[in-house]
Protein backbone atom coordinates (compact mmCIF):
# COMPACT_ATOMS: atom_id res chain seq x y z
CA UNK A 1 0.00 0.00 0.00
CA UNK A 2 1.35 3.46 -1.06
CA UNK A 3 -0.28 6.77 0.49
CA UNK A 4 -0.45 10.50 0.02
CA UNK A 5 -1.58 13.41 2.23
CA UNK A 6 -2.82 16.38 1.60
CA UNK A 7 -4.05 19.20 4.40
CA UNK A 8 -7.43 20.39 3.58
CA UNK A 9 -9.50 23.22 5.93
CA UNK A 10 -9.48 22.19 8.92
CA UNK A 11 -7.54 18.51 9.11
CA UNK A 12 -5.78 16.19 7.07
CA UNK A 13 -6.35 14.21 3.93
CA UNK A 14 -4.66 10.57 3.34
CA UNK A 15 -5.51 8.80 0.49
CA UNK A 16 -4.35 4.97 0.36
CA UNK A 17 -3.39 3.10 -2.90
CA UNK A 18 -2.96 -0.52 -3.55
CA UNK A 19 -3.76 -3.21 -1.43
CA UNK A 20 -3.91 -2.79 2.78
CA UNK A 21 -2.94 -6.27 3.96
CA UNK A 22 -1.28 -7.66 6.61
CA UNK A 23 1.82 -7.00 5.58
CA UNK A 24 1.45 -3.15 6.15
CA UNK A 25 1.60 -2.38 9.85
CA UNK A 26 4.87 -0.69 9.05
CA UNK A 27 2.78 2.10 7.03
CA UNK A 28 0.33 2.15 9.73
CA UNK A 29 3.08 4.26 12.11
CA UNK A 30 3.49 6.41 9.22
CA UNK A 31 0.13 7.36 9.24
CA UNK A 32 -0.77 7.54 12.58
CA UNK A 33 2.59 10.04 12.69
CA UNK A 34 0.46 12.31 10.64
CA UNK A 35 -2.06 12.95 13.64
CA UNK A 36 0.76 14.80 15.86
CA UNK A 37 1.21 17.26 13.02
CA UNK A 38 -0.51 20.68 13.55
CA UNK A 39 -3.91 20.86 15.00
CA UNK A 40 -6.31 18.46 13.13
CA UNK A 41 -10.15 18.46 13.86
CA UNK A 42 -10.49 16.08 10.72
CA UNK A 43 -9.02 13.03 9.59
CA UNK A 44 -10.01 11.77 5.94
CA UNK A 45 -8.74 8.40 4.98
CA UNK A 46 -9.79 8.43 1.34
CA UNK A 47 -10.21 4.86 0.07
CA UNK A 48 -10.97 5.41 -3.78
CA UNK A 49 -7.73 4.00 -5.30
CA UNK A 50 -7.72 0.92 -2.36
CA UNK A 51 -8.28 -1.94 -4.76
CA UNK A 52 -8.48 -4.57 -2.21
CA UNK A 53 -8.21 -4.89 1.85
CA UNK A 54 -8.11 -8.01 4.48
CA UNK A 55 -9.38 -8.11 7.58
CA UNK A 56 -5.96 -7.00 9.18
CA UNK A 57 -6.29 -3.87 7.10
CA UNK A 58 -9.59 -3.33 8.67
CA UNK A 59 -7.78 -4.08 11.79
CA UNK A 60 -5.87 -0.58 10.75
CA UNK A 61 -8.81 1.62 10.21
CA UNK A 62 -10.26 0.48 13.59
CA UNK A 63 -6.72 1.26 15.16
CA UNK A 64 -7.21 4.86 13.35
CA UNK A 65 -10.49 5.22 14.99
CA UNK A 66 -9.26 4.59 18.53
CA UNK A 67 -5.96 6.83 17.72
CA UNK A 68 -7.78 9.56 16.56
CA UNK A 69 -10.35 9.02 19.66
CA UNK A 70 -7.48 9.64 21.81
CA UNK A 71 -6.93 13.08 20.25
CA UNK A 72 -10.24 14.04 20.17
CA UNK A 73 -10.02 14.26 16.24
CA UNK A 74 -13.11 13.22 13.55
CA UNK A 75 -12.19 10.32 11.76
CA UNK A 76 -13.74 9.55 8.46
CA UNK A 77 -13.16 6.76 5.99
CA UNK A 78 -14.77 7.88 2.53
CA UNK A 79 -15.82 6.49 -1.01
CA UNK A 80 -14.69 2.92 -0.35
CA UNK A 81 -15.60 0.97 -3.95
CA UNK A 82 -16.13 -2.60 -5.20
CA UNK A 83 -14.54 -5.29 -3.31
CA UNK A 84 -13.03 -2.94 -0.52
CA UNK A 85 -16.50 -1.89 0.14
CA UNK A 86 -17.73 -5.40 0.13
CA UNK A 87 -14.97 -6.17 3.02
CA UNK A 88 -16.05 -3.09 5.03
CA UNK A 89 -20.00 -3.77 4.58
CA UNK A 90 -19.47 -7.94 5.65
CA UNK A 91 -17.67 -6.34 8.90
CA UNK A 92 -19.63 -3.95 9.70
CA UNK A 93 -17.33 -1.08 10.03
CA UNK A 94 -19.52 1.45 9.01
CA UNK A 95 -21.14 0.69 12.77
CA UNK A 96 -17.94 1.66 14.27
CA UNK A 97 -16.54 4.40 11.70
CA UNK A 98 -18.62 6.62 10.03
CA UNK A 99 -17.92 6.17 6.18
CA UNK A 100 -18.66 8.59 3.44
CA UNK A 101 -19.85 6.60 0.05
CA UNK B 1 20.76 -19.05 -15.51
CA UNK B 2 20.37 -22.06 -13.30
CA UNK B 3 21.74 -20.93 -9.45
CA UNK B 4 20.69 -17.23 -10.27
CA UNK B 5 19.00 -15.62 -7.41
CA UNK B 6 16.17 -14.92 -9.36
CA UNK B 7 15.75 -18.13 -11.18
CA UNK B 8 13.51 -21.18 -11.87
CA UNK B 9 13.84 -24.36 -13.41
CA UNK B 10 11.77 -27.48 -14.61
CA UNK B 11 11.80 -30.47 -12.46
CA UNK B 12 10.04 -34.13 -13.12
CA UNK B 13 9.30 -36.37 -10.31
CA UNK B 14 7.99 -39.74 -10.66
CA UNK B 15 5.71 -40.37 -7.62
CA UNK B 16 6.50 -43.78 -7.25
CA UNK B 17 10.28 -42.63 -6.02
CA UNK B 18 8.80 -40.59 -2.91
CA UNK B 19 8.38 -43.05 -0.06
CA UNK B 20 4.88 -44.31 0.66
CA UNK B 21 5.88 -43.55 4.17
CA UNK B 22 5.76 -39.85 3.39
CA UNK B 23 2.92 -39.58 1.15
CA UNK B 24 0.59 -41.14 3.84
CA UNK B 25 1.71 -38.68 6.39
CA UNK B 26 0.99 -35.73 4.08
CA UNK B 27 -2.36 -37.84 3.19
CA UNK B 28 -3.24 -37.25 6.91
CA UNK B 29 -1.59 -34.15 7.37
CA UNK B 30 -3.86 -32.60 3.82
CA UNK B 31 -6.75 -34.44 5.01
CA UNK B 32 -6.73 -36.74 1.68
CA UNK B 33 -7.63 -40.16 1.23
CA UNK B 34 -4.85 -42.13 -0.76
CA UNK B 35 -6.93 -44.82 -1.55
CA UNK B 36 -9.45 -42.64 -3.41
CA UNK B 37 -6.42 -41.25 -4.68
CA UNK B 38 -5.41 -44.37 -5.79
CA UNK B 39 -9.16 -44.95 -7.74
CA UNK B 40 -8.68 -41.72 -9.36
CA UNK B 41 -5.67 -42.77 -10.98
CA UNK B 42 -6.50 -45.91 -11.80
CA UNK B 43 -9.89 -43.94 -13.58
CA UNK B 44 -12.17 -44.98 -11.33
CA UNK B 45 -13.49 -42.17 -10.19
CA UNK B 46 -11.61 -38.72 -11.71
CA UNK B 47 -12.97 -35.33 -12.49
CA UNK B 48 -10.98 -32.21 -13.77
CA UNK B 49 -8.83 -31.35 -10.80
CA UNK B 50 -7.83 -35.04 -10.39
CA UNK B 51 -6.12 -37.20 -13.48
CA UNK B 52 -8.29 -37.72 -16.41
CA UNK B 53 -9.73 -41.28 -16.02
CA UNK B 54 -7.11 -44.05 -17.50
CA UNK B 55 -4.27 -41.49 -17.34
CA UNK B 56 -2.74 -42.32 -13.97
CA UNK B 57 -0.63 -39.50 -12.39
CA UNK B 58 2.41 -41.03 -12.29
CA UNK B 59 4.84 -38.28 -12.01
CA UNK B 60 4.55 -34.62 -11.01
CA UNK B 61 5.39 -31.60 -13.47
CA UNK B 62 7.49 -29.22 -11.17
CA UNK B 63 8.79 -25.36 -11.27
CA UNK B 64 11.83 -25.03 -8.43
CA UNK B 65 11.91 -21.47 -8.25
CA UNK B 66 13.90 -18.98 -6.19
CA UNK B 67 14.16 -15.49 -5.48
CA UNK B 68 10.72 -15.06 -6.21
CA UNK B 69 8.39 -11.94 -6.30
CA UNK B 70 4.89 -11.15 -7.33
CA UNK B 71 6.13 -10.74 -10.98
CA UNK B 72 8.57 -13.91 -11.44
CA UNK B 73 6.09 -15.89 -9.58
CA UNK B 74 2.94 -15.11 -12.01
CA UNK B 75 4.71 -15.95 -14.76
CA UNK B 76 6.05 -19.16 -13.62
CA UNK B 77 2.16 -19.89 -12.46
CA UNK B 78 1.90 -19.17 -16.33
CA UNK B 79 2.71 -22.54 -17.68
CA UNK B 80 0.66 -25.82 -17.38
CA UNK B 81 2.95 -27.28 -14.47
CA UNK B 82 1.35 -29.11 -11.54
CA UNK B 83 3.62 -27.93 -8.75
CA UNK B 84 5.92 -25.03 -7.58
CA UNK B 85 8.46 -25.33 -5.24
CA UNK B 86 10.69 -22.09 -3.40
CA UNK B 87 14.23 -23.86 -3.14
CA UNK B 88 17.13 -22.04 -2.11
CA UNK B 89 19.13 -23.54 -5.29
CA UNK B 90 16.94 -24.57 -8.32
CA UNK B 91 20.03 -26.13 -10.02
CA UNK B 92 20.96 -28.60 -7.46
CA UNK B 93 20.35 -32.38 -7.60
CA UNK B 94 17.22 -33.74 -5.81
CA UNK B 95 19.34 -35.12 -2.66
CA UNK B 96 20.99 -31.68 -2.80
CA UNK B 97 17.76 -29.47 -2.84
CA UNK B 98 16.80 -28.01 0.68
CA UNK B 99 13.21 -29.48 0.60
CA UNK B 100 13.14 -33.22 1.73
CA UNK B 101 10.50 -35.89 0.61
CA UNK B 102 7.28 -34.48 2.71
CA UNK B 103 7.22 -31.26 0.09
CA UNK B 104 6.89 -34.18 -2.66
CA UNK B 105 4.33 -35.70 -1.00
CA UNK B 106 2.09 -33.14 -0.47
CA UNK B 107 2.82 -32.14 -4.38
CA UNK B 108 1.55 -35.73 -5.45
CA UNK B 109 -1.29 -35.62 -3.50
CA UNK B 110 -2.88 -31.86 -5.50
CA UNK B 111 -3.36 -31.19 -8.94
CA UNK B 112 -2.31 -27.33 -8.22
CA UNK B 113 0.57 -27.27 -5.33
CA UNK B 114 2.71 -23.99 -4.24
CA UNK B 115 4.99 -24.60 -1.79
CA UNK B 116 6.84 -21.13 -0.43
CA UNK B 117 9.12 -20.02 2.79
CA UNK B 118 7.49 -17.75 4.88
CA UNK B 119 9.85 -14.74 4.15
CA UNK B 120 8.57 -14.87 0.53
CA UNK B 121 4.71 -14.76 1.64
CA UNK B 122 5.39 -11.77 3.22
CA UNK B 123 6.74 -10.01 0.17
CA UNK B 124 4.69 -11.35 -2.50
CA UNK B 125 0.99 -10.81 -3.21
CA UNK B 126 0.14 -14.55 -2.88
CA UNK B 127 -3.48 -15.06 -2.39
CA UNK B 128 -3.44 -12.38 -5.48
CA UNK B 129 -1.04 -14.01 -7.91
CA UNK B 130 -2.50 -17.90 -7.39
CA UNK B 131 -6.36 -16.38 -8.11
CA UNK B 132 -5.02 -14.87 -11.15
CA UNK B 133 -3.72 -18.04 -12.48
CA UNK B 134 -6.63 -20.00 -11.49
CA UNK B 135 -8.86 -17.44 -13.48
CA UNK B 136 -6.25 -17.53 -16.69
CA UNK B 137 -6.58 -21.10 -16.47
CA UNK B 138 -10.63 -21.08 -16.35
CA UNK B 139 -10.36 -23.32 -13.05
CA UNK B 140 -12.20 -20.26 -10.83
CA UNK B 141 -15.01 -17.90 -12.40
CA UNK B 142 -14.66 -14.10 -12.42
CA UNK B 143 -17.78 -14.20 -10.29
CA UNK B 144 -15.95 -15.98 -7.84
CA UNK B 145 -13.11 -14.86 -7.31
CA UNK B 146 -13.59 -11.70 -5.26
CA UNK B 147 -14.84 -13.77 -2.46
CA UNK B 148 -11.84 -16.77 -3.18
CA UNK B 149 -9.01 -14.47 -3.22
CA UNK B 150 -10.27 -12.70 0.18
CA UNK B 151 -10.58 -16.26 1.85
CA UNK B 152 -7.42 -17.19 0.56
CA UNK B 153 -5.48 -14.05 1.54
CA UNK B 154 -6.96 -14.90 5.32
CA UNK B 155 -5.70 -18.36 5.58
CA UNK B 156 -2.37 -17.00 4.25
CA UNK B 157 -1.84 -14.53 6.82
CA UNK B 158 -3.00 -16.61 9.53
CA UNK B 159 -0.38 -19.35 8.30
CA UNK B 160 2.45 -16.75 7.93
CA UNK B 161 1.68 -14.27 11.16
CA UNK B 162 -0.12 -16.92 13.39
CA UNK B 163 1.06 -19.95 12.00
CA UNK B 164 5.29 -20.04 10.91
CA UNK B 165 5.95 -16.64 12.99
CA UNK B 166 3.89 -17.72 15.82
CA UNK B 167 2.74 -14.20 16.87
CA UNK B 168 0.21 -14.53 19.52
CA UNK B 169 -3.70 -13.17 17.85
CA UNK B 170 -4.16 -11.13 21.20
CA UNK B 171 -1.06 -9.28 19.96
CA UNK B 172 -2.44 -6.25 18.44
CA UNK B 173 -5.55 -6.20 21.17
CA UNK B 174 -3.17 -4.01 23.61
CA UNK B 175 -2.96 -0.06 24.03
CA UNK B 176 -0.73 0.74 20.93
CA UNK B 177 -0.16 -3.20 20.72
CA UNK B 178 -0.03 -2.63 16.47
CA UNK B 179 3.44 -1.45 16.74
CA UNK B 180 4.37 -4.44 18.98
CA UNK B 181 2.86 -6.83 16.37
CA UNK B 182 4.90 -4.91 13.67
CA UNK B 183 7.85 -5.26 15.52
CA UNK B 184 7.29 -8.85 16.20
CA UNK B 185 6.65 -10.17 12.71
CA UNK B 186 10.16 -7.77 11.97
CA UNK B 187 12.30 -9.14 14.68
CA UNK B 188 10.62 -12.92 13.80
CA UNK B 189 11.72 -12.72 10.30
CA UNK B 190 15.07 -12.35 11.10
CA UNK B 191 15.00 -15.98 12.62
CA UNK B 192 16.24 -17.93 9.94
CA UNK B 193 14.31 -20.90 11.15
CA UNK B 194 11.12 -19.40 11.40
CA UNK B 195 11.25 -17.48 7.92
CA UNK B 196 12.43 -20.48 5.73
CA UNK B 197 8.95 -22.49 7.83
CA UNK B 198 7.40 -22.95 4.29
CA UNK B 199 3.43 -22.18 3.39
CA UNK B 200 2.23 -24.97 1.44
CA UNK B 201 -1.13 -24.19 -0.73
CA UNK B 202 -2.82 -26.23 -2.95
CA UNK B 203 -6.05 -26.36 -4.87
CA UNK B 204 -8.36 -28.64 -6.14
CA UNK B 205 -11.53 -29.18 -8.14
CA UNK B 206 -14.35 -30.79 -9.85
CA UNK B 207 -16.82 -29.74 -12.00
CA UNK B 208 -19.28 -28.24 -8.97
CA UNK B 209 -16.52 -27.12 -6.78
CA UNK B 210 -13.08 -25.79 -5.78
CA UNK B 211 -11.46 -26.14 -2.71
CA UNK B 212 -7.79 -23.79 -1.28
CA UNK B 213 -6.08 -25.10 1.15
CA UNK B 214 -3.39 -23.65 3.16
CA UNK B 215 -1.14 -25.57 5.59
CA UNK B 216 1.97 -24.51 7.62
CA UNK B 217 4.39 -25.38 9.85
CA UNK B 218 3.95 -23.54 13.09
CA UNK B 219 2.62 -25.02 16.30
CA UNK B 220 -1.17 -25.18 15.65
CA UNK B 221 -3.76 -23.31 16.75
CA UNK B 222 -6.20 -23.70 19.74
CA UNK B 223 -9.71 -24.13 17.70
CA UNK B 224 -11.30 -22.90 20.77
CA UNK B 225 -9.83 -19.65 20.96
CA UNK B 226 -10.90 -19.41 17.50
CA UNK B 227 -14.37 -19.95 18.23
CA UNK B 228 -13.99 -17.27 20.79
CA UNK B 229 -13.44 -14.72 18.66
CA UNK B 230 -17.40 -14.62 17.27
CA UNK B 231 -17.64 -13.05 20.63
CA UNK B 232 -15.44 -10.51 21.09
CA UNK B 233 -15.82 -7.17 20.60
CA UNK B 234 -16.62 -5.75 17.11
CA UNK B 235 -14.40 -2.89 17.98
CA UNK B 236 -11.28 -5.36 18.40
CA UNK B 237 -8.42 -4.68 15.46
CA UNK B 238 -8.25 -8.64 15.11
CA UNK B 239 -10.41 -11.99 14.81
CA UNK B 240 -12.26 -10.79 11.90
CA UNK B 241 -10.40 -13.19 9.37
CA UNK B 242 -12.32 -16.36 10.46
CA UNK B 243 -15.40 -14.88 10.29
CA UNK B 244 -14.91 -13.86 6.78
CA UNK B 245 -13.94 -17.12 5.69
CA UNK B 246 -16.97 -18.57 7.30
CA UNK B 247 -19.44 -16.01 5.90
CA UNK B 248 -17.60 -16.45 2.28
CA UNK B 249 -17.14 -20.36 1.82
CA UNK B 250 -19.42 -22.81 1.87
CA UNK B 251 -17.05 -24.87 4.09
CA UNK B 252 -13.99 -24.37 6.05
CA UNK B 253 -12.37 -27.43 7.37
CA UNK B 254 -9.38 -27.12 9.76
CA UNK B 255 -7.35 -29.99 10.79
CA UNK B 256 -3.80 -31.16 11.49
CA UNK B 257 -4.51 -29.24 14.68
CA UNK B 258 -5.11 -26.23 13.41
CA UNK B 259 -1.88 -26.42 11.22
CA UNK B 260 -4.37 -26.43 7.84
CA UNK B 261 -7.15 -24.90 6.46
CA UNK B 262 -9.43 -25.93 3.30
CA UNK B 263 -12.47 -23.63 2.50
CA UNK B 264 -14.64 -24.92 -0.18
CA UNK B 265 -16.18 -23.08 -2.66
CA UNK B 266 -19.01 -23.26 -5.49
CA UNK B 267 -17.99 -23.27 -8.90
CA UNK B 268 -21.14 -22.17 -10.25
CA UNK B 269 -22.48 -19.38 -7.81
CA UNK B 270 -20.87 -17.54 -5.32
CA UNK B 271 -22.20 -17.68 -1.69
CA UNK B 272 -22.46 -14.16 -1.01
CA UNK B 273 -22.47 -12.80 -4.38
CA UNK B 274 -20.91 -8.80 -4.92
CA UNK B 275 -23.68 -7.93 -6.34
CA UNK B 276 -25.72 -8.75 -3.57
CA UNK B 277 -23.93 -6.25 -1.37
CA UNK B 278 -23.67 -3.80 -3.89
CA UNK B 279 -27.51 -3.34 -3.64
CA UNK B 280 -27.70 -3.44 -0.19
Amino acid sequence: MDFSTRSVADGIEVRLNGRLEFTDHDRLRDIVALLDQGHSRRFVVDLSDLAFIDSAGLGMLLILQEETDQRNIKFIVRSPKNEVKRSLELAKIGEIITIEY
Amino acid sequence: MHGDRNSCRPFSLTVDSIPLAARIAAAERFGVSLVAENQASLGTQSGEGRPAAGKARRVIEAVLLAGVESTSLEMALIGSYDAFIEVADPAARRDDLDIDDTVWAAASLHPFFLSLTTETLVSVRGAMVICNTLVARGILGREQRANVELCLQEAVANAVVHGNLGVPSNAKRQEHGYRAFSHMIGERLHVPELRRRRVDIFARWDAQHITLGVADQGSGYDLDALRRVRHESRRSPSGRGFLFMQALADAVDIGDGGRRIALRFSRTGAKLAMAETQNR
